[in-house]
């Protein structure tokens, strides 16, 4: 299985794009050469040795050439996630800073309850926490987000391609083609697209916590504020203090006056009986390096691992985007050409095997001599009988020729040339099949130089064997070759089948 | 490296002897022409990437004649300048265009593949075109094809061992993948010089089949994904005609699923380059001759008796353990019991009949989205199954369908069955294995729960099964 490097969402997203793209394109052979343009004159002589195997980076070559100038979904997509992102980074901030700037408010009547503020600001993001840790270990609710997921994706897509009918229609076309891509990866093969939201959550929640931060700096340093804390059931302050110190374990062994005292604790338990006026200012004042501990701790950091753990998640599932499906391995095929390889065969033009409809011999009673080919000596005098009865002819000689070895037949030819002179009419008869038929051609034009007692113009005469050796008709096929052969090579001459 | 630096292999024989099927083979490429008449006219070549090539040489028309001028080389210092000087000599003479063709690769120092039909006689110009090869000295392998009864083996076979340093058999319209890399290796061995090309050779084109088993299993898991969760739903148009919405719903969800399924098997024909091969279209003979909802399909293919049985009763069982944990195992076990006996017991009962599409509106749908009438999924135990088969059967028919074959062919349920109960018999531990492997995925894909790691853990298990019945 190839594996991605350095492959980024807008890459995979582009490629999917153009992969389902040229699936689609009309004139594949045009794709086809393209890309192997692409590959010999832009990726195959920037590659290093070893590299032209790995897909990974080859289609990353690939991606870089067809892009030139090209915008594409996956780089809008990932422009207006980028800008999505940013937005809730900034929506973070405001939020935070005006929830916590409003759990802040102090007038002097009552102090800032630290449960509420913590509540608002760090409670809130811990129930979500929760409520997403049950989402994604209960396996059905998992399967359901994920559909989710995949149903929302459909609905952008049909959205989008709602909007776009103003477009005109090559646009609405490559609109529908891009939203298709895209509905592929959100819903096979490519889970890229569940990491991206998860970021921007965490960007909202790390800037919300920013937020919130800088809101309960700027009043403590700014402005008069009292934090202290009520309640009805404690009898002490010591359950409080116990609990407050147990919060703040993982920063007091480095920052010990960032958690109140007991005495601390005690000095600014509220209570609406007494009023503001019985708290000790300091006691009330102390609470704020604990609630920016808090902040820090419960709030920033979580957010900022989970932020770092999708991110990584985001890049591991890059790193396994695999190259192996169907049509990446087509994609594969039009870079690198197919394995094997062959060339455009050239044809010359050769008779064909058309059935051929044969003449009726002419009957004549005229003497003529006969060369039967070898492999027919068997059937010769049925070769003879046919001869005698369809042309009528007073056989004056027969002979046996290889009519696949031109030379080779010295002394058959010198009798037949000297029984030509009174029997001036020749037939051969032939093999069916037969494959020889250069070395035939030779050997008629052999025949035919034997001197002036040959006339040019001869009989030919198709003859097949069955299964037992016998004379039989040959196959219209094989019949038709040797007459348009036999047309070709030597046009005076007429050719016959054998018809038992 | 530039074509001159290759190795090459020269394909030679007699005109109708099977080179050109040879090369078909080889190449894996059904568009080289083969026929009874002299087809090929000039060297057509292949290249297996920058490793060798091979070329289809038009055959021998006049050995006879040639070998009288070529028997000087016997005796010749250097053969091969013989040759050239044959070849120069008849550079345009008609009667000797095939010979000057093909000794152009032999003159370059191509090893050669020599071609006969032992299903025909060996005749005095096969005589002379053995003794031509033997005279150029270059390495050879003689290969014994055979295209009808092999009556003639016995005089061929005795006369090429006394020429060719190897002698082997290779049935151009039968070869699998198996017999292809078998002549590669024997090429291999008497082809020094090229030895370590044809080698790499040998590993780029298993690459390359395990790159089509993948893309196999690839095709036929997100089919399966596909149509296990294909639904067909339409608003209900009029009340009072809902009998005959129902039988236009199933109609087309019958078609959706069809489509699916050809489209499935088109792209396993095209992964093996088959173009003779056709599926699916209403022109032609069909491939796959019964449909996927006829009755012989479902009662020859499919799991079948206990096989079925194991399968359900998996899945129900394992549906009853999730309530005995439920009930925190105070049910002793009785949940796992009685959903296995339901789950075997519903996949015994029918598991060969076609499925009974049922067409149902949907809970709360009226009140969600107004009326609408809804067909599929298909929930019947044994049509994954079912589909599964036709697509093995697709696989295994065309993955050892030789390239040079130039029938059409039609298959119909028993063919099919007959074909995968062939590549079974010796198999069942391995296919027992495979099967509970996918019948876990089958019961994931229909509850929604196909993520992609159980997928690559499908295409996995079911590629490995492939690996097992193409050969």
């Amino acid at each position: 299985m190839r594996r991605s490097t350095n492959w980024t969402l807008a890459d995979v997203l582009d490629f999917e794009a153009l992969v389902a793209a040229d699936e689609r394109a009309d004139d594949p052979q045009a794709a086809a050469r393209r890309d192997a343009g692409l590959w010999r004159e832009k990726i195959a002589p920037d590659l290093t040795p070893g590299e032209d195997g790995e897909r990974a980076v080859v289609f990353h070559r690939w991606l870089a050439a067809r892009r030139a100038g090209e915008p594409l979904p996956g780089t809008w997509l990932t422009g207006g996630w980028r800008a999505f992102a940013a937005g809730a980074v900034f929506a973070g901030l405001v939020l935070g800073f005006a929830v916590a700037g409003g759990a802040l408010y102090y007038a002097g009547a009552r102090p800032v309850n630290v449960a509420v503020f913590l509540a608002m600001i760090v409670g809130v993001q811990w129930l979500f926490l929760a409520w997403t840790l049950v989402v994604t270990l209960a396996r059905g609710l998992r399967s359901a987000a994920g559909r989710l997921l995949v149903r929302l994706g459909e609905r952008l897509g049909q959205w989008l391609a709602g909007a776009g009918e103003h477009l005109t229609g090559e646009q609405r076309l490559r609109l529908r083609a891009e939203t298709v891509a895209l509905r592929q990866l959100a819903g096979r093969n490519l889970q890229l697209l569940r990491w991206p939201p998860w970021l921007a959550l965490q960007g909202f929640g790390l800037a919300w916590n920013l937020g919130a931060l800088a809101a309960l700096l700027l009043r403590v340093f700014f402005t008069d504020v009292a934090f202290g804390w009520e309640s009805t059931w404690a009898e002490s302050p010591l359950g409080m203090h116990t609990a407050v110190r147990l919060v703040a374990m993982p920063w007091t062994w480095f920052a010990p006056d960032a958690c109140p005292t007991l005495a601390q604790v005690g000095h600014s338990w509220f209570h609406y009986q007494s009023g503001v006026a019985a708290l000790d200012p300091t006691a009330t004042a102390s609470w704020w390096r604990w609630l920016a501990g808090v902040i820090l701790g419960y709030g920033l950091l979580p957010r900022a691992l989970l932020w770092l753990w999708f991110w990584t998640r985001l890049r591991a599932a890059l790193g396994r985007v695999s190259f192996d499906e169907p049509r990446h391995k087509a994609a594969w095929q039009r870079l690198m050409g197919p394995v094997i390889q062959g060339e455009r065969a050239h044809r010359d033009n050769l008779p064909s095997s058309g059935t051929a409809s044969f003449a009726a011999a002419p009957r004549r009673a005229e003497p003529g001599c006969v060369l039967i080919a070898a492999p027919l000596g068997g059937v010769r005098a049925e070769i003879e009988r046919w001869v005698e009865t369809q042309f009528g002819w007073q056989i004056a000689c027969v002979e046996t020729a290889e009519i696949d070895f031109p030379s080779g037949n010295e002394a058959a030819f010198a009798r037949f040339a000297a029984a030509l002179t009174g029997a001036p009419r020749w037939l051969i008869a032939v093999p069916a099949p037969f494959t020889a038929f250069t070395a035939f051609a030779q050997f008629v034009e052999r025949l035919r130089a034997l001197g002036p007692a040959v006339p040019p113009a001869g009989f030919f005469l198709v003859v097949a064997l069955d299964a037992d050796g016998r004379a039989t008709a040959p196959a219209p096929g094989w019949a038709g070759y040797w007459r348009d052969f036999t047309q070709a090579e030597m046009p005076d001459c007429a050719t016959f089948s054998l018809t038992p | 490296m530039s074509a001159a630096d290759l190795p090459v292999i020269a394909i030679l024989g007699d005109v109708n002897h099977g080179k050109s099927s040879v090369v078909a083979t080889l190449a894996e490429d059904d568009s080289v022409g083969i026929g009874a008449f002299p087809t090929t006219t000039c060297c057509q070549r292949f290249r297996v990437r920058d490793l060798f090539e091979f070329v289809d040489t038009p055959g021998f028309q006049n050995a006879r004649e040639a070998l009288r001028e070529l028997e000087e080389a016997d005796t010749h210092r250097e053969p091969l300048a013989v040759f050239r000087k044959f070849v120069e000599r008849h550079r345009d003479d008609r009667f000797f265009v095939n010979e000057c063709r093909l000794l152009e690769p032999v003159l370059a120092g191509s090893a050669l593949l020599y071609v006969v039909d032992v299903s025909q006689p060996l005749e005095p110009r096969h005589e002379a075109e053995v003794k031509i090869l033997r005279l150029t000295g270059s390495p050879r392998i003689a290969l014994l094809n055979q295209t009808g009864e092999p009556r003639h083996r016995g005089v061929w076979e005795a006369r090429l061992r006394q020429n060719f340093s190897t002698v082997i058999d290779f049935d151009a319209h039968r070869a699998d993948f198996t017999n292809r890399l078998a002549l590669l290796e024997a090429l291999a061995t008497v082809d020094l010089a090229g030895k370590a090309r044809l080698r790499t050779a040998i590993a780029v084109l298993q690459r390359d089949r395990d790159e089509k088993l993948d893309t196999t299993a690839r095709v036929m898991i997100d089919a399966l994904a596909d149509v296990l969760t294909l639904k067909q739903t339409e608003a209900l148009r009029d009340p009072l005609r809902v009998a005959t919405q129902r039988r236009e719903i199933e109609e087309r969800f019958r078609e959706k699923l069809s489509g699916r399924e050809t489209a499935a098997h088109r792209e396993i024909v095209r992964t093996f380059a088959h173009r003779r091969v056709v599926v699916g279209d209403s022109a032609t003979p069909d491939f796959l001759r019964d449909g996927l909802f006829v009755e012989k399909t479902w009662s020859v293919l499919g799991l079948s008796g206990w096989r079925l049985v194991a399968a359900g009763a998996g899945g129900g069982a394992l549906v009853g353990a999730k309530i005995d944990l439920l009930f925190g195992g105070a049910t002793w076990g009785l949940g796992a019991l009685v959903g296995g006996t339901v789950g075997g017991g519903g996949a015994l009962a029918g598991s060969h009949s076609p499925p009974k599409l049922t067409v149902r509106v949907p809970l709360f749908s009226r009140a969600l989205v107004g009326a609408e009438l809804t067909a599929g999924p298909v929930a019947h135990d044994n049509f994954p199954w079912i589909v599964l088969d036709r697509a093995l059967g697709v696989f295994v028919s065309v993955s050892r369908r030789a390239h040079a074959r130039q029938d059409e062919e039609t298959l119909d349920a028993t063919a099919l069955a007959a074909r995968l109960q062939a590549t079974r018999a010796d198999k069942d531990q391995a296919w027992e294995a495979v099967c509970k492997a996918l019948a876990k995925t089958f019961r994931e894909m229909r509850k929604g729960r196909f993520d992609d790691e159980r997928r690559e853990t499908a295409v996995r298990v079911l590629r490995d099964w492939l690996r097992v019945i193409s050969v």
